[in-house]
């Protein structure tokens, strides 16, 4: 199968996974007590005219299987409903984007960097004590919770030891506005330090084990014993020939665990007042602003579906011997 | 059952790790059933003029802002955490098995139509939709949130039943017992499910830690029942004078630490013992 066929079938196949997840984020809002207009109005004191106006502007008023047509055609046209506080979620959500994605990329980035190196060496040297060091620290760090730490984090680094910032990073970004381009960049980072580090911390373990793994399976191979005897260097054995085989299986499971790196990053994100989806959404549901909470999951789903779709694009390009027939999708 | 034993404790002659697991798990066991006996202090009996102290004598790990003892707080809660969690996997297994078992034993329209289902659930972020759940459902009882994240979190053991079945549904002696002619449901039942539960055990063990891990979350956000003490209740009161009493976050963390870690020990041990590839 061509590339270009496998990119069209790829993206042919996100349609039904986008059905079902709007349905199923529709109708959680459906069964959940009190219409949505209701509780709009709840705090406004809306008279019924303005309920009724809201009910037909959102479809209400029309039976289930149109209200789903209605809700589709309306977030696809950008039109994702108004918030308690009167604005449209699409402006909402929009800039903090941009928040989630940064903190988010940075912190996949170093992870996988420090778990490639990391568990190329571990599964390389199987069983040594490195190995074993490092597989217990792993195993911590995947069992830490990310928001308890996060507050360690900011008692010990922020509060008694003063390094970082201890108020909200929105706070901090309109200080930088007004001043120069390096000096916006250096809060930037000031900012992003610490819920960064708490991210690396939990993402580093599970691509740690999955390249230890996969090292491991490698290492037994034929290709390695051969490179051995030929008297190959250690170093070059393990960067240049093990190292590049066992990577395949990292970058497909980067591409199966975008749903575990948003989950961590929107629970960061909240102990650590980053303005991006995370907080938005917490916020959102602790003052039960449906519209803004439909919203962000929303987005959410559509951005794991499309870099996923991403990363098995890239992933066949740069492997041509998948094919699509053999694949899971 | 005595060679079982037996095994199992050669494993943990063995293994340091596995020992500590073993010794933890049975502490949080003991605290979680026997908790009001053990505890201290009623858990929610308020100290008057005794908010916010320190660790000490009376309270070894303080108290928090309205004088409720931390160290009664952690006994009674892990209750609320393992029930939530073992419940939690227990609705998880009743709705992955049926659907993993049909799906990859019948094959066909029923199947495309589940698989559909089974992705679009892990596209959104288990923690995601476990908050707008929880916010759109009103979720406040215990059994309430155990059926929210049951039915939340069943996606990837219904693929990995699904992709088990369909791996052995073509063997010679699934084939000899159709052969024979035993019905569907007979040979799901006797043939199949034994000879695909050591994954399924495996990740059952993982997701107890997951689940303990995204009860926690979803109590510190804020979401959780305020009347009932569990671990991430408290995590949530700490937060608010985090720098005036860091001891009522920091000690309920270690405790969800050591009990995930503790799991996840387990968890890694059966997949090696049971030799399931992950």
């Amino acid at each position: 199968m061509s590339l270009k066929r496998y990119v069209l079938v790829r993206i042919a196949l996100i349609i039904p996974i986008l059905i079902a997840v709007t349905s199923i984020i529709f109708l959680l809002l459906h069964l959940a007590p009190g219409n949505p207009v209701d509780i709009m109005l709840a705090t406004s004191k809306g008279s019924r005219d303005i309920r009724e106006v809201l009910m037909r502007r959102f479809g209400l008023d029309q039976p289930l299987h149109i209200q789903y047509f209605l809700w589709l055609y309306n977030t696809f046209t950008g039109n994702l409903g108004i918030s308690v506080n009167g604005l449209a979620v699409v402006d909402i959500i929009a800039p903090r984007i941009w928040y989630t994605l940064e903190l988010m990329l940075v912190s996949l980035v170093i992870s996988v960097i420090i778990a490639t190196l990391l568990g190329a060496l571990a599964g390389y040297k199987h069983n040594s004590l490195l190995d074993r060091a490092l597989s217990v620290l792993a195993l911590i760090g995947y069992s830490v919770p990310n928001f308890w730490l996060g507050l360690i984090f900011i008692l010990v680094f922020a509060a008694i030891l003063g390094w970082f910032p201890v108020g909200a990073f929105s706070l901090g970004i309109e200080l930088a506005r007004i001043s120069d381009l390096t000096s916006s960049l250096f809060v930037h980072l000031v900012y992003l330090a610490l819920p960064a580090a708490v991210l690396v911390i939990e993402f580093t373990p599970y691509f740690f084990r999955l390249l230890r793994a996969s090292m491991i399976d490698v290492a037994k191979e034929d290709y390695i014993v051969t490179a051995r005897s030929k008297g190959l260097k250690e170093t070059v054995i393990l960067y240049k020939h093990a190292l590049r085989n066992a990577l395949i299986p990292l970058i497909t499971a980067v591409g199966t665990s975008l749903g575990f790196v948003f989950g961590g990053s929107y629970v960061v994100e909240v102990v650590f007042a980053w303005p991006g989806l995370g907080s938005l959404l917490v916020t959102a549901a602790l003052s039960r602003d449906y519209w803004v909470v439909m919203g962000v999951s929303l987005i959410t789903a559509i951005m794991v579906i499309f870099s996923s779709m991403g990363i098995d694009i890239a992933y066949a390009y740069f492997n041509p011997k998948i094919r699509f027939g053999s694949a899971e999708y | 059952m005595t060679n079982v034993a037996h095994v199992l404790w050669e494993h943990l002659k063995r293994s340091r790790l596995l020992f500590f697991a073993a010794v933890w798990m049975s502490i949080t066991m003991v605290m979680a059933s026997f908790g009001f006996l053990i505890a201290p202090y009623d858990p929610n009996r308020t100290f008057p003029g005794k908010a916010t102290v320190p660790p000490c004598l009376q309270f070894p790990f303080g108290t928090d802002y309205i004088g409720r003892d931390v160290l009664s707080q952690i006994i009674c809660g892990s209750s609320t955490s393992l029930l939530i969690a073992f419940g939690a996997v227990l609705v998880e297994l009743l709705i992955a098995l049926p659907l993993g078992l049909l799906s990859g034993y019948f094959g066909g329209r029923i199947d495309q139509v589940l698989m559909r289902i089974t992705d679009a659930i892990l596209t959104i972020p288990t923690i995601v939709l476990l908050i707008v759940a929880v916010t759109l459902l009103r979720v406040e009882s215990i059994l309430s949130i155990i059926l929210v994240m049951g039915f939340i979190n069943w996606g990837w053991l219904a693929r990995t039943t699904r992709g088990e079945t369909l791996r052995i549904r073509g063997e010679d002696y699934i084939l000899a017992t159709k052969s024979l002619g035993f019905g569907d449901l007979y040979i799901i039942g006797r043939h199949i499910l034994p000879n695909i539960i050591s994954p399924i055990i495996v990740i059952s063990t993982f997701d107890v830690a997951w689940f303990i891990l995204y009860e926690a979350t979803v109590s510190f956000i804020g979401l959780g029942n305020p009347t009932v003490p569990s671990w991430g209740r408290l995590l949530y009161i700490g937060r608010g004078f985090l720098t005036a009493g860091p001891w009522v976050s920091a000690f309920p963390g270690i405790f969800i630490l050591l009990t995930v870690l503790s799991f996840n020990i387990l968890g890694d041990f059966l997949s090696n013992l049971l030799a399931v590839k992950r």
